[in-house]
């Protein structure tokens, strides 16, 4: 064999180990899942309320998300001030750390002897082991993705649109609202896509801080933890229809964020 | 008329060994005149009109637009760009890309508030600028000349109390730009308000310019008529900047009243300026004649120098031909002047021109 020969072959091999190993564990659980045994699992009350809950959840989080993380990925991506990359790193340290050290943390933050914790439940509100819980977990682990994504997508606007808005009248707020949010609307829907993939399939810190109480606190990917050891096929069930709304939220992602959107912003100028 | 003072430093004062530099500058523009800004790039022209605009501050300054006061940094006082009312038009035109044409031009409308109105306006305004067949069309599939009109469009529909200009004219094409050129003149003559426009091409400060202020290293070094300018440049800078040969040398007092130039690299030159020591002479190129290189005919040219030609462009119906003496030279001669001197790069010629042409700078 001639020199460097081995080399094309030997990539398109690790592509192949790579997409096999990938994809296996999808692939097998539609294998193993018959539409029959998807409908009847579909059909257990517990299964229904781990996905309705899920959907509430995650929703009510990403509406979090939104509202303030919104202007904070504007101020971060349109001023520079002493510390900035320090508190990028900050808001960027829950993509890092493992979900389970989340949960403790949200314990010893929030839970009923946490250092904030205590002064709420003075107050007569809970959060751990409650619904709240869920999204107050959910909006912790997931807010990086959308801050990240609108933060980029707002940096990524040419500065003289904003000033051009100041110039005709508008006031920051009005040139955030009217210039501002439309441009880098692809790019913050794509980072929402992203952050609502990761929040449901959020498992650690919600066990960890919320419980898994059926009904109450018992999402989805909790749900199909539960049932491993007693009702498999409804584990598979409820794993088959998480992988299509992942599938379904990655799609969006990536469709949304694809560079034709950038490219058509970038030529506009 | 608006009024520009400003003294501050640019740059990031840690960098101020590299690039960091002091701008200090005094501008005035009449009501219904446009001031051009002219200068190389980083000599601060954009920064003073961020400054009128209000989307700089300087360290000190003071910006006045009729009998309003903008910002004076000694009382503090300080209007957001938004309470300036000033129409700016940026170097890239900074169109709204998520917004039709009329809407960007709608956007700055002052006391519309109901939609169909506020269209009605837009295009009334595009219909000035013969473009109101685009009101619904996108930024992006606009051609240069085009967008120009959108941005100037845009600018005016807020009923400006001043116009800042940053280089209008780069972002188009050769051919574009003259009569993009003619039409932004047209445009200033009728605003009315006071103008200041920015740009690194003289030519462009002379068409659209009523007056010139030239800039360099972030301070005004000339200002004048744009023939003042380049009649009597006050620097070497000023000279080359309006286009002008500038040819280095050492003067002393000849014959008559004629000053003598022993030029830097070989060779004389003689002027009606009078001036001794280290001098800058500059000539403009379509004052310079081209004759065969030897047989000198006696005539009303003091100044020959023998040249070799290096090239030779077709300018419109001039021909721009780059000489050698061994300092660089510019002559602009006719096609027809052409004709018989049979010029190609290498072929040697004589450069003739006027002592009276002839201008000097101390340096």
């Amino acid at each position: 064999m001639k020199r460097g020969r081995w080399f094309a072959p030997a990539l398109v091999l690790a592509l192949a180990v790579t997409l096999t190993f990938l994809t296996l564990p999808v692939v097998a659980i539609f294998v193993r899942t018959t539409p029959g045994n998807l409908i009847g699992a579909l059909d257990d009350p517990g299964v229904l309320d781990a996905l309705w809950l899920t959907l509430r959840a995650t929703l009510l989080a990403l509406a979090i998300i939104v509202l303030v993380g919104t202007p904070t990925a504007y101020l971060l991506a349109t001023r520079s001030f002493r510390g900035h990359a320090l508190v990028v790193t900050l808001v960027e340290l829950p993509l890092v750390l493992p979900p389970a050290v989340a949960g403790v943390g949200l314990l010893a933050a929030l839970g009923p002897g946490g250092i904030v914790g205590r002064h709420i439940a003075d107050a007569g509100l809970r959060l751990a082991f409650e619904t709240a819980g869920v999204v107050v977990a959910l909006t912790f682990v997931a807010a990086p993705f959308f801050i990240r994504g609108a933060q980029t997508a707002f940096a990524s606007i040419d500065r003289s649109w904003l000033e051009a808005s100041r110039t005709l009248g508008a006031s920051e707020w009005r040139t955030f609202v009217r210039i501002a949010v439309p441009a880098a609307a692809p790019g913050m829907l794509a980072g929402l896509a992203l952050a609502w993939g990761r929040a449901v399939g959020e498992f650690g810190a919600t066990l960890i801080f919320a419980g898994s109480f059926r009904g109450r606190t018992q999402t989805a990917p909790l749900a199909i933890y539960e049932r491993l050891g007693t009702d498999f096929d409804a584990a598979l069930a409820l794993s088959a229809v998480l992988v299509v709304v992942s599938g379904t939220l990655l799609l969006s992602a990536k469709l949304l964020g694809r560079d034709e959107t950038t490219r058509a912003l970038r030529a506009a100028r | 008329m608006l009024r520009v003072e400003a003294r501050t430093t640019l740059g990031s004062p840690s960098s101020a060994t590299n690039g960091g530099f002091t701008l200090d500058a005094v501008l005035e523009a009449p009501a219904g005149t446009c001031l051009a800004l002219a200068g190389p790039s980083g000599a601060g022209k954009s920064t003073l009109l961020r400054i009128a605009a209000g989307l700089l501050r300087p360290a000190h300054g003071r910006v006045e637009c009729g009998d309003e006061v903008w910002l004076d940094t000694a009382t503090n006082h300080e209007l957001a760009p938004e309470q300036r009312r000033c129409g700016y038009v940026f170097q890239d035109y900074a169109l709204f890309g998520h917004m039709p044409v009329w809407q960007n031009v709608a956007y700055g409308l002052r006391g519309a508030t109901k939609r169909a109105d506020r269209r009605r306006r837009a295009v009334e305004m595009l219909e000035r600028f013969g473009i109101h067949d685009l009101a619904d069309a996108r930024p992006r599939t606009l051609s240069g000349g085009e967008r120009q009109r959108v941005a100037l469009a845009r600018a005016l529909a807020t009923e400006p109390r001043a116009l800042l200009l940053d280089e209008p004219l780069s972002a188009l094409d050769a051919r574009t730009r003259a009569s993009a050129s003619r039409e932004l003149a047209a445009v200033l003559r009728e605003s009315g308000v006071p103008a200041l426009l920015v740009t690194h091409d003289f030519t462009e400060a002379a068409v659209l310019g009523d007056r010139v202020a030239v800039i360099d290293g972030g301070r005004i070094v000339q200002q004048g008529t744009a023939g003042e300018l380049a009649a009597a440049p006050a620097s070497a800078f000023v000279a080359d900047f309006t286009g002008a040969v500038v040819l280095t040398g050492v003067a002393h007092a000849g014959e008559g009243d004629l000053t003598v130039v022993e030029l830097d690299g070989g060779g004389v030159a003689t002027s009606t300026d009078r001036r001794t020591g280290p001098v800058a002479l500059s000539v403009h190129p379509w004052e310079i004649a081209l004759e065969p290189a030897g047989e000198h005919v006696e005539g009303s040219m003091q100044n020959r120098l023998e040249a070799e030609v290096l090239t030779v462009t077709q300018v419109g119906n001039r021909v721009r031909v780059g000489l050698a003496s061994p300092q660089p030279l510019v002559a602009e001669i006719t096609s027809a002047a052409l004709d018989g001197l049979h010029l190609a790069p290498g072929v040697r010629v004589a450069a003739t021109w006027k002592a009276t042409a002839t201008r000097l700078v101390s340096l």
